[in-house]
């Protein structure tokens, strides 16, 4: 790599992989089509590349058919040149990239690229902020956001000039010789990157045998950003585009009746209904043909995707819940993430305080009071039907499909 | 308090880009300075072109269309208003009636409003509320009375009183920039490319690091003939620069942002480095042997500074007490007046300033000079005024600070003064060798402790300035060798976050503050004083019995007894005079998140400039 060039026009956007750690919401649906306030994972991918003046764009898949219409459906829609490629058995983050060589060098020849992870929720300026550094320094850079609880990244060790000196990935806790700023999966990389691995090669390992040679740079990102790595990250990353919101917007085609209260900022999407004397505090988003019934409760920082019914005086706080889904009246759904098509009988309650030992990997405290508190309530995978007066314990977790009968007390953990 | 930047094109071979644009980057780096309005003029064609607004210069920048702006001559302006509102009339340049003469101004014109008023009486049209208009009359006066542009330039100065650095562009010398001085900063840069006059060098360290620091009366101009002319205005003498171009040896990269989204953050996280640079200077610098030899045959001490310096100052009256055994007098700068009538010949004053150019430290150290003090300066800056008018210069290797809240200097402050401090502490015979020996190993270990506890207090400053971001007051408190950096933190939380946050010493509790504290009321204990614990404990207590959210700076590993914070950072620590050092840049993490958190942009207070040269 003799000079740097720093026009980027290509990028490459990484769907595949099994998403393990996302199941059950990852059964039967990429973690890249997750949808969050009405837009899936990948359309906000793309929009935001398209911000940040990208013309064509390889998205690597493994095998998902679902996934490759929905690209090429959302690059025509955009005027965004897209090309899938399957990965086939190549494995990881590097795998996936080598996957893309060729069509990659066949554009970009020995110039520049954009690489994103295909699991990133953030706001447009995320990757135009990403290439206005890597063009204002003048090399290759790497986007990062700090992270208080980084066991689960890949954590950065910046050197004396700035730059990226080491990679460490998934150290045990934070090293006070680390730091707590963590890869965000967006990069801005020369193709001479192939260099340095081959097919089987880990991505970080790369990486660092790169920045040991090349100056590798950072794009210190401090907005919206959320890797979709565990089902409680869908409630970060939806709380946290919600924080965004800074007006309400209702559709002239939803129907919000003269009793109802609505506390802004919410977004009411068309087709929707929201009945008499129902409570909508924001902030909050209620998708396209949502219903929510007479008396109901739709507190801050909850999400009810398109077609989402929930009945007469249920409640409903801080948590998704995902196209289709069903709840009965007089439910309790709180800090949850739920799939789609989920079916809630009458009078079902999720509870959510746990102690702080019962913390999952990343999950932030929801500040109460002038005070932390952990929360974390039921995730439920897609199509399961919860009888009628159950009750979750905090984080518990329902298979896809699953059945669960009336009166049970569930206790699993996630 | 503003920003000025001169650019005289050489070779538009090697800098092709439009002069309009070369000036608003520039002004970008000056943004520190001011920003609530901007400009810039062009001489284009022989023609002054000018535009300006109200407004942030990346704004202002588009409406009025700067970088198509083109020709080789041309200057710009970032404004901290003092006189008349920041509006787009008040925005620099300011003009003549014929349109002919354009200028450009940081600092104060005293006897403007008596100028201004026989201006007006003889005609001229005045279109701004500021001060700065007058000299673009004076110097219309003066050609209309047949002066060359030159001339004009330095006869209009010789009626002016008060404060000032200027540029003018004058259409009948149209390939020169003017530029005058007097008690507001003014750098030449030098290169083959381009000539550059500005207040400040990251505003053309992208083109060079060559850079000549004029000095009070001088003026001149630079020219498109690569020449550079500069006199002293009293006795017109050219003045030799020969010897007073510095290659100051700073890299384009330390004036960017290098990928961090603000300067503020940028700085705190260079802060090991540069501290490693100063503390190496240090020990090779025989400069801090004199100052300290110098100090210690004085009959007084006084340490004269303002703002983040002045914090450093009380930890090093705090370090020359403990280590040095000697007492020595804090002085506000702005209060140098008060102090001056107990000041005599055989004092010393220690004037200490990032800028070196901060107006009140610069008067009060005349003032103390004048009745026969010696001075000693700190600065972050070779040959800035407060260094070249004092007897003993001491530098700090910060590199350009260009976040308005100062977080480099201080640390970089605290540890010259400290090193001064234990130097005068070997000398009078209080410190003995071994533990100066120990000492010195504390605080050339201090750079990589820094590295630790900014790594390990961000992720947890950014959380726990969410859950203060809603509160409008708090409290920064210490005992005895934290107090200092009790006070940095709140001034850096105040200045940054808009939270009211106030720092006493915590004894002083129940002689009235408490009693502002209510349920969730924040409480920061600074506990950077192993000696101090056990009453801090007890204040502590007195806090949390009134359910204050109490949060500690506590040192790693210590078998001590102070706990049960509700949020604790625990921080890698050394000797008490230390510790103020390693523990700041908890507090400015904290004081920068909460700026994020609340929506603000740390690198721009409201209301605020980085180097303040009016009184």
């Amino acid at each position: 790599m003799d000079s740097f060039d720093s026009s980027i026009r290509y990028a490459v956007v990484l769907c595949g992989g099994s998403g393990r750690d996302m199941e059950p919401l990852s059964v039967g649906l990429p973690k890249s089509l997750i949808t969050l306030l009405g837009v899936d994972v990948l359309t906000r991918i793309l929009q935001g590349l398209k911000t940040a003046g990208i013309e064509g764009v390889i998205v690597v898949i493994q095998g998902s058919e679902q996934l490759r219409r929905r690209a090429l459906q959302v690059g025509e829609e955009l005027g965004l040149e897209v090309e899938v490629v399957e990965q086939g058995s190549l494995r990881e983050v590097w795998g996936a990239l080598v996957a893309a060589k060729n069509s990659l060098v066949g554009r970009v020849g020995e110039g520049s690229f954009l690489l994103s992870y295909g699991d990133i929720v953030s706001t447009p300026r995320f990757y135009a902020k990403l290439v206005e550094d890597s063009s204002a320094a003048g090399y290759p850079v790497a986007s990062v956001v700090l992270q208080k609880d980084v066991t689960t990244y890949g954590v950065v060790k910046l050197g004396s000039n700035g730059a990226i000196e080491k990679i460490v990935e998934k150290p045990v806790s934070l090293d006070p010789n680390m730091g707590g700023y963590v890869l965000a999966g967006a990069f801005v990389l020369p193709t001479s990157i192939f260099e340095f691995g081959g097919e089987e090669d880990g991505f970080i390992g790369v990486l660092n045998r790169f920045a040991e040679t090349y100056t590798l740079g950072i794009s210190v990102w401090e907005g919206v950003w959320v890797d979709l790595g565990y089902p409680w990250d869908v409630l970060t990353a939806s709380s946290k585009l919600l924080g965004e919101l800074k007006q309400s917007s209702i559709s002239i085609h939803s129907r919000v009746s003269p009793t109802a209260i609505i506390e802004p900022p919410v977004v009411i999407e068309e087709g929707a209904v929201v009945d008499h004397h129902a409570v909508i505090r924001g902030p909050a988003y209620i998708g396209r043909n949502v219903y929510v019934g007479t008396g109901a409760l739709v507190h801050s920082f909850s999400s009810l995707e398109e077609g989402v019914s929930i009945g007469a005086y249920t409640e409903v706080s801080g948590s998704v819940l995902g196209p289709g889904t069903w709840v009965g009246r007089g439910c309790f759904v709180g800090n949850s993430v739920v799939g789609m098509k989920v079916v809630f009988e009458p009078h079902v309650t999720t509870l959510s305080v746990l102690r702080d030992s019962e913390m999952p990997a990343r999950l932030e405290p929801t500040i109460s009071n002038g005070r932390p508190i952990h929360k974390m309530g039921s995730v439920i995978g897609n199509g399961a039907r919860i009888g009628a007066n159950s009750v979750l314990y905090p984080s518990s977790r329902v298979e896809t499909n699953a059945t669960i009968s009336p009166n049970t007390v569930l206790r699993s953990r996630v | 308090m503003c920003g000025i930047i001169g650019v005289v094109r050489l070779s538009k071979a090697r800098l092709g880009q439009p002069l309009g644009q070369i000036i608003r980057q520039s002004l970008e780096k000056l943004e520190y300075r001011g920003y609530d309005s901007v400009g810039l003029a062009c001489i284009v064609e022989n023609e002054l072109v000018i535009r300006k607004g109200k407004g942030k210069i990346k704004d202002v920048s588009v409406t009025q269309g700067f970088d198509r702006l083109n020709g080789d001559v041309g200057m710009g302006h970032t404004r901290w208003a003092t006189h008349g509102k920041p509006n787009d009339i008040n925005a620099h340049p300011h003009r003549d009636c014929t349109g002919r003469v354009a200028v450009v101004h940081n600092g104060i014109i005293s006897n403007y409003s008596l100028l201004k008023q026989e201006l007006l009486a003889r005609g001229h049209r005045f279109m701004s509320e500021t001060d700065t208009e007058v000299f673009a009359h004076l110097i219309e006066e003066k050609l209309a009375a047949g002066y060359g542009g030159y001339h004009a330039f330095k006869a209009a100065l010789m009626s002016i009183a008060g404060s000032y650095s200027f540029l003018a562009l004058i259409t009948q010398e149209p390939d020169k920039i003017f530029f005058a001085r007097r008690n507001s900063p003014l750098v030449l840069g030098i290169s083959s490319d381009a000539l550059f006059v500005a207040s400040d060098i990251p505003a053309f360290l992208e083109y060079t690091d060559r850079v000549v620091a004029l000095s009070d009366g001088e003026v001149g101009f630079i020219a498109l003939d690569g020449s550079v002319v500069v006199e002293d205005l009293a006795s017109a003498r050219r003045v030799d620069l020969s010897g007073r171009i510095r290659k100051i040896g700073w890299t384009p990269e330390l004036a960017r942002k290098g990928g961090y989204p603000h300067y503020m953050i940028k700085e705190i996280h260079e802060q090991p480095r540069v501290l490693a640079d100063t503390v190496k200077s240090l020990l090779d610098d025989g400069s801090y042997q004199r100052a300290a030899e110098v100090m210690l045959s004085s009959k007084r001490i006084f340490l004269v500074a303002a703002g983040t310096a002045h914090h450093a100052t009380l930890a090093a009256r705090d370090a020359l007490l403990t280590l040095g055994g000697m007492v020595s007098y804090p002085v506000v700068s702005s209060e140098y007046a008060l102090h001056a009538l107990g000041v005599e010949e055989g004092d010393c004053v220690v004037a200490v300033s990032q800028s070196g150019e901060t107006i009140d430290t610069l008067l009060a150290l005349r003032e103390f000079k004048e009745r026969g003090a010696m001075v000693v300066s700190l600065t972050n800056m070779m040959d800035s005024a407060i260094a070249r008018e004092s007897d003993l210069q001491l530098y700090t290797k910060a590199g350009p600070e260009i976040g308005v809240a100062a977080t480099k200097t201080f640390i970089t402050q605290v540890a010259s003064l400290v090193f001064l401090a234990a130097k005068l502490g070997v000398m009078n015979g209080k410190l003995r060798e071994d533990e100066y020996t120990a000492f010195l190993k504390h605080l050339e270990e201090a750079p990589e402790l820094v590295e630790k506890n900014i790594n390990i207090s961000e992720p947890s400053a950014k959380e726990l300035a969410r859950i203060l971001r809603d509160r409008s007051s708090m409290y920064c408190l210490s005992r005895g060798l934290g107090v200092p950096l009790a006070k940095e933190g709140a001034l850096k939380i105040k200045e940054v976050s808009y939270i009211h946050c106030e720092a006493y010493e915590a004894g002083e509790s129940k002689h009235g503050p408490i009693s502002l504290v209510a349920r969730m009321f924040p409480v920061v204990f600074v506990a950077s004083d192993t000696g101090t614990f056990e009453q801090l404990s007890s204040n502590l207590v007195e806090m949390k019995s009134r359910d204050a959210y109490t949060v500690g700076l506590i040192p790693a590993g210590e078998n001590h007894t102070l706990a049960g914070f509700d949020y604790t950072f625990t921080l890698s620590s050394a000797l008490p005079v230390i510790n103020t050092i390693l523990f700041a840049p908890t507090l400015q993490l904290l004081a920068y998140y909460l700026a994020l958190s609340r929506g603000y942009d740390p690198d721009k207070p409201r209301n605020l400039a980085k180097t303040v040269t009016v009184e």
